[in-house]
């Protein structure tokens, strides 16, 4: 890296546990909405991305669904449309919140800041407690497995199989985009906290709140691709 | 939102910003973003929770005019009309919870432009497996829903040397069980799940066996006519081994080769194993 004036760095270097307060943007950008815009777009960039990787999901699920309909009704007819729908409530609230967040980091209210991503964790929590406890688990252990570990034997359909394979894929990459966005989401927290998001400096908490709006987003898909099939 | 350009004439004109984008809100303390309302917030989630409480009973809605008034609704319908409210909802969360109602335009044409390639990525497996019943029936008579089923038996290919092909794993699964409890127990427990399931959803039995139709009455049948014998009727008239494998009566699947009867007669014929089959030569 070249640096043009060297005398000029340890002058920018940001303080440990700096609040917002005293927050400047990165000397390169020409100011901070620059700093702020670009930070957003390459979230959003890398947000397409997300929805390319679970473009994968849908066009395999539209494929096998094409080729084996009966698989898919009798697959869907094993989940539980109550669990789904919860989950949904969870998560949509959870979106909410984050959005809150977002307004509460801009205007400067850090306790609403705080109690918000607090509750978009819990909901994190719930949701992956619910899918863990009333879907995974109960299904694995009947058999209802994909692809080679299948081995329930009360299926009605030859291919049920590979509705199964669908399902676990889509729902378990769903489920590590929850424990991603959880984590960025609790460091967030931490970092609020500390007091390092306000109106000067928030693009964190918004970036953040992409990510978890995306994971909310990819929800609203699946739910009625997976639960609600006749 | 509306700005005059800068005219470079101008005392004020800013050298490092030539166009004016950043003139207005540079030292304004939230940058001049946009801060959402919580009203506004508030009611798209009011919203998001109405379309999805919608998507919910439309579906109830199709299974109840599918199951209680016998009238077919398509796969085709079911996801359009499901995906067209999902759709609403991704809308509501983009454009108010992501903000990009009052993003810069670019963020926008980014995700319009991701969901013109998923819809790309969507349009040519569709065309594909969509349109195979256009050519199916100058390959054989009966158009299929397709596929063998038959499954690649990963353990044995690792293993010793042994057939690394098995049969169709739900078949598998099923004749396990039937081995461990019996027959009579094992079907009895299959039927009772049926029942279970149909009590707790409330429709009729024919859920599992739309396709079947005709067939609705096989519990009494299967009641009638004892236990072996009845289970290996059932297990034929449900279609469990129409499905699994080549003996189908004729039934051709995008995954089979099928003998195709053109100019040159017979030139295929070495390369199938159909060519005994009594659909495969039209015109022998």
């Amino acid at each position: 890296m070249t640096t043009i004036d060297p005398q000029a760095e340890p002058a920018l270097a940001k303080p440990k546990g700096m609040r917002w307060e005293s927050y400047v943007h990165g000397h390169h950008w020409r100011n901070a909405d620059d700093e702020f815009d670009a930070a957003k777009l390459g979230m959003w960039l890398f947000l397409s991305t997300e929805v390319l990787l679970f473009a994968g999901v849908f066009v395999s699920y539209a494929i096998m669904r094409m080729k084996y309909p009966e698989a898919f009704i009798n697959g869907s007819g094993y989940l539980d449309v109550k669990w789904g729908l919860t989950n949904t409530f969870v998560l949509l609230a959870s979106s909410f919140t984050v959005a809150w967040a977002v307004r509460a980091a801009q205007l400067n209210q850090r306790k609403v800041l705080i109690a918000n991503l607090i509750f978009t964790l819990l909901c994190a929590v719930a949701f992956f407690g619910i899918k863990l406890i009333f879907e995974y688990i109960p299904k694995w252990s009947e058999g209802k497995r994909p692809g080679e570990w299948f081995s329930y034997p009360y299926a009605h359909d030859p291919h049920e199989h590979i509705w199964w394979g669908i399902y676990y894929i889509a729902t378990g990459i769903h489920a590590l985009h929850v424990l991603i966005g959880a984590g960025l989401l609790t460091w967030v927290l931490v970092r609020s906290g500390m007091g390092k998001y306000g109106p000067k400096n928030y693009a964190m908490v918004e970036t953040s709140g992409l990510y978890w709006h995306l994971v909310d987003l990819v929800w609203i898909f699946l739910f009625p691709l997976l639960y609600l099939i006749h | 939102m509306t700005h005059q350009a800068p005219n470079p004439g101008d005392p004020n004109y800013d050298w490092s910003d030539p166009h004016g984008f950043h003139h207005d809100t540079e030292g304004h303390e939230t940058h001049g973003h946009h801060v959402s309302s919580l009203r506004l917030l508030v009611l798209v989630l009011a919203a998001l929770c109405f379309f999805t409480l919608l998507t919910v009973w439309v579906a109830a809605g199709e299974s109840l005019v599918i199951h209680q008034l016998g009238i077919p609704i398509t796969q085709l319908t079911n996801v359009l009309i499901a995906m067209g409210i999902a759709s609403v909802k991704a809308y509501l969360v983009m454009a108010y919870f992501m903000h990009l109602k009052h993003d810069t335009p670019l963020n926008t044409y980014i995700m319009l432009f991701t969901f013109a390639v998923l819809a790309l990525f969507l349009t040519f497996p569709a065309l594909d497996l969509g349109n195979r019943g256009l050519i199916t029936p100058y390959k054989d008579e009966v158009p299929s829903p397709g596929g063998s089923g038959v499954g690649v038996n990963i353990a044995a290919a690792n293993g010793d040397g042994e057939s690394a092909l098995s049969g169709n794993i739900v078949d598998e699964a099923r004749n396990r069980a039937i081995a461990e409890m019996g027959p009579k127990d094992f079907w009895f427990t299959f039927y009772k799940k049926d029942l279970e399931h149909a009590a707790k959803y409330g429709h009729g039995l024919d859920h599992v066996h739309r396709f079947h139709a005709d067939e609705s009455d096989y519990f009494s049948k299967w009641l009638e006519d004892g236990t072996e014998k009845g289970a290996a009727y059932l297990a034929g008239k449900m279609g469990l081994e129409d499905h699994a494998g080549h003996g189908s009566g004729g039934v051709s699947s995008p995954d089979e080769r099928v003998v195709r009867t053109g100019i040159t007669e017979g030139l295929f014929d070495e390369h199938t194993d159909h060519s005994d089959d009594s659909h495969a030569g039209d015109d022998h």
